[in-house]
């Protein structure tokens, strides 16, 4: 009896730790050309016109795949470009004789990847979402060889690639990291936004909304406030400490990055976020910046003032790039993968695979459109008139001299920092003390060394 | 004849004893496995690191509060559950007018799923707009915010989860009450003794087989909280209300140290087995034999 109840008991116990199991580099950071929006439009319609000419010459010879069917895995939802990624899959099946399943993974699309990953049950064809080098790159196809590859822009290329590395998706768009803000709020408190260029401002334009009886900021203590204008403080050219050499060479002490930390502490002190900081999430976010209590983020994609105004369209939201240090200073915009494609290196359908990745580069304008973001393949046409282009094309014709940086995290910190520089957003937001933000920092700085040495074995 | 009888029993486990090694003993020792790399848990490359990850399980500052957590979720769930099901049994075993209608009504949170539950209640406890500060606004008081303290949350988390839970307990113990003869309950009331008396002194040594069923089912299924604590908190503020379920999810799926969270798992394994062993044989050995 007693044999038996330990039994039972074991195997109850055992599918905790089994539930668990069943689950289951950093390239140096790279240098992105600076670019403006600008400069792109520029070459755009003649790029155009040309890989519709090479897409022409392609239509003469359709290859058949005799059936092939294909599974691609997405986290697109029906309001956000399923539906039209649904519809190019299907024109694609038609034209090649093949059939791309789409599995939808929603917010579960990293994790479950990881467990596909794990046990090399990979789809013929991932969203990359940021990650087709770090994390996805082993998995996937180099394409830099690929004849569409030519009319990615060299934002893109440098995100894609890196420090000179094989590039492994097709990107359509780049997604921007900036402010976002409830204009129509900042316009009833007498506040012109586009005044604001440097954090004092933003210091100052919080006085006066506390003094008004709002907090100021919505955001929600996460990553992104951490890493996202990092470097506005400690890395780009115009920073009061340009330490970028020191952190991609792995010796970097960190002591620049108590700036972050002092004008987080100051906003939270002063009343500047919410009393709740440490334990909201993006909806609780996107609630209070659409009901008007508070007025704006400090990082935050910059398709989110579409969002936005699809939640609350009584009030305008615009979004900016990220304030500077000191007055006169470049203003910067992070820019990251946003709608990006790669193909299963080991795909029993990699011909088909790849091939579908040259048709989305010059069909996958209506996708583009509708995902949103900034225009990084020429050869597509995208329409700017959806709500989430007209959110990015005002911030690029209101800021056009915002210099498109690669994601400070991306750019210059080891792999493995991201989650990192959560959980130091969760030791800040709920402690802004003198000793807590050394204590902050020690751990960014313990971390950093541990990833970039893991990263970098032979030094 | 019998020895047939018990062959053809033993066929009918096979199907069960077959899905119990695919899903629990093959991943165990997959698990034991895994704990002793190093891995991002997804990468081709795996480094044997021997010991090291159950050492830094003694040194990880953030371990203690999340083991004392989740033995929060555990013991303070398993005991309010089984006190207010046995409570709501005893209401429900009476024969009053719509005693139906108030089993479905306390059974009916178990059918929410325990994320849907927590989002549910962060919304009742939120800061801004949360419902139970708009109705102290009625009152007069301002908004609370609830979450600031996370032994708060803690408690607040274990309160949600065993009003959730609290039917499945009620349903076990009113089937446990309605097997008890009314004979025996007769005899004790012409012996004068009294509803206290009869509660204590036959319903309850009776219960005790349900008692076992229920304190061990909701213990593990406690410890191993975690669906309940992402959508409530999500182990905010700064990791602190956090169970070991949902760390070891973090350490592996966020920070991406898959061996560190397989050791973590194993910890966790243990723990369960410490603290439900001798808990199930003290009940056994308190069952009464009719």
């Amino acid at each position: 009896m007693k044999k038996r109840n330990f039994v039972a008991l074991s195997l109850c116990a055992a599918m905790t730790a089994s539930s668990l199991a069943a689950c289951g580099s950093s390239a140096p950071a790279q240098t992105v050309e600076e670019s403006t929006a600008k400069s792109e439009e520029s070459t755009e319609s003649a790029e155009t016109q040309a890989a519709a000419e090479t897409a022409a010459d392609a239509a003469d010879t359709v290859e058949d795949f005799g059936g092939a069917e294909l599974e691609m895995v997405t986290r697109l939802s029906t309001d956000g470009g399923l539906t039209e990624l649904k519809a190019l899959c299907d024109s694609f099946g038609e034209k090649y004789n093949c059939t791309i399943t789409l599995t939808e993974y929603g917010n579960e699309y990293e994790s479950i990847l990881k467990t596909r990953m794990a046990s090399n049950e990979m789809p013929d064809l991932l969203e990359t979402h940021g990650w087709s080098r770090l994390r996805y790159g082993e998995y996937l196809e180099p394409v830099q060889n690929e004849s569409w590859y030519q009319y990615q822009s060299d934002v893109a290329k440098g995100v894609l690639e890196g420090d000179g590395e094989d590039a492994y998706a097709l990107m359509l768009t780049a997604s921007v990291v900036g402010m976002v803000w409830n204009k129509t709020v900042c316009e009833e408190n007498g506040i012109d936004l586009y005044a604001v260029e440097t954090y004092d401002d933003v210091i100052e334009v919080c006085q006066k909304l506390i003094d008004a009886g709002l907090v100021p900021i919505g955001s929600r203590g996460s990553a992104d406030d951490m890493a996202d204008f990092a470097g506005v403080f400690c890395s780009y050219p115009d920073a009061p400490s340009p330490d970028a050499a020191a952190q991609l060479d792995g010796s970097w002490d960190w002591a620049s990055y108590k700036q972050v930390t002092e004008l987080w502490a100051k906003l939270i002190d002063m009343g500047a976020l919410w009393e709740d900081v440490a334990t909201m999430d993006s909806t609780a976010t996107k609630d209070r910046i659409t009901s008007g209590s508070s007025v704006f983020t400090m990082a935050n994609g910059i398709g989110l003032a579409a969002t936005y105004a699809k939640t609350n369209p009584e009030y305008e939201y615009v979004s900016t790039p990220f304030p500077a240090v000191t007055e006169g200073a470049k203003r910067y915009a992070g820019c990251g993968e946003g709608y990006a494609v790669g193909v299963y290196n080991e795909s029993e359908h990699k011909d088909a695979a790849m091939k579908f990745l040259e048709y989305m580069a010059t069909e996958g304008g209506e996708l583009a459109s509708v995902v949103g973001g900034y225009q990084v393949i020429s050869s597509i046409e995208m329409d700017n008139t959806t709500p989430v282009q007209q959110a990015y094309q005002r911030t690029m014709d209101e800021f056009p001299d915002t210099v498109y940086v690669n994601l400070w995290d991306r750019e210059y910190m080891p792999n493995g920092m991201w989650s990192v520089f959560s959980e130091a957003a969760g030791m800040l937001f709920s402690d802004t003390s003198e000793e807590n933000q050394q204590q902050v920092i020690a751990y960014l700085k313990t971390a950093y060394d541990e990833k970039y040495a893991a990263d970098h074995p032979e030094q | 004849m019998r020895k047939k009888k018990k062959r053809s029993l033993m066929l009918m486990t096979l199907p069960g004893i077959f899905l119990i090694c695919i899903f629990v003993i093959i991943p165990l020792i997959n698990g034991v496995r895994i704990s002793f790399y190093t891995w991002n848990g997804y990468g081709k490359v795996m480094k044997f690191v021997g010991l090291d990850n159950f050492k830094a399980l003694f040194t990880d500052m953030r371990l203690p509060r999340i083991t004392v957590n989740t033995l929060i979720y555990g013991f303070g769930s398993c005991l309010l559950e089984n006190v207010l099901g046995l409570a709501a049994a005893l209401f429900v075993a009476e024969k009053f007018r719509g005693r139906n209608g108030i089993r479905a009504i306390l059974y009916m949170p178990i059918m929410i799923s325990g994320f849907i539950m927590g989002k549910i209640m962060s919304y009742v406890f939120t800061l801004d707009n949360g419902v139970l500060n708009d109705l102290l606004a009625v009152f007069g008081t301002g908004p609370v915010y609830w979450m600031k303290n996370s032994w708060i949350s803690s408690l607040i988390i274990t309160v949600v989860n065993s009003w959730q839970y609290m039917g499945l307990c009620m349903l076990i113990y009113l089937a446990g009450l309605q097997n008890i003869s009314s004979s025996y309950l007769d005899a004790a009331a012409i012996d004068g003794a009294s509803g206290w008396q009869q509660f204590f002194k036959i319903k309850l040594p009776l219960l005790i087989p349900a008692i076992t069923t229920c304190v061990i089912t909701n213990l593990i299924n406690s410890l191993k909280l975690y669906e309940l604590v992402v959508g409530l908190t999500n182990g905010g503020p700064n990791r602190e209300t956090m169970s070991l379920s949902q760390y070891i999810q973090v350490l592996y799926f966020d920070d991406e140290k898959a061996g560190y969270a397989a050791a973590a798992g194993i910890f966790l394994f243990l723990l369960i087995m410490v603290l439900s062993l001798p808990i199930n044989r003290f009940l056994r050995s308190r069952e009464v034999q009719l």
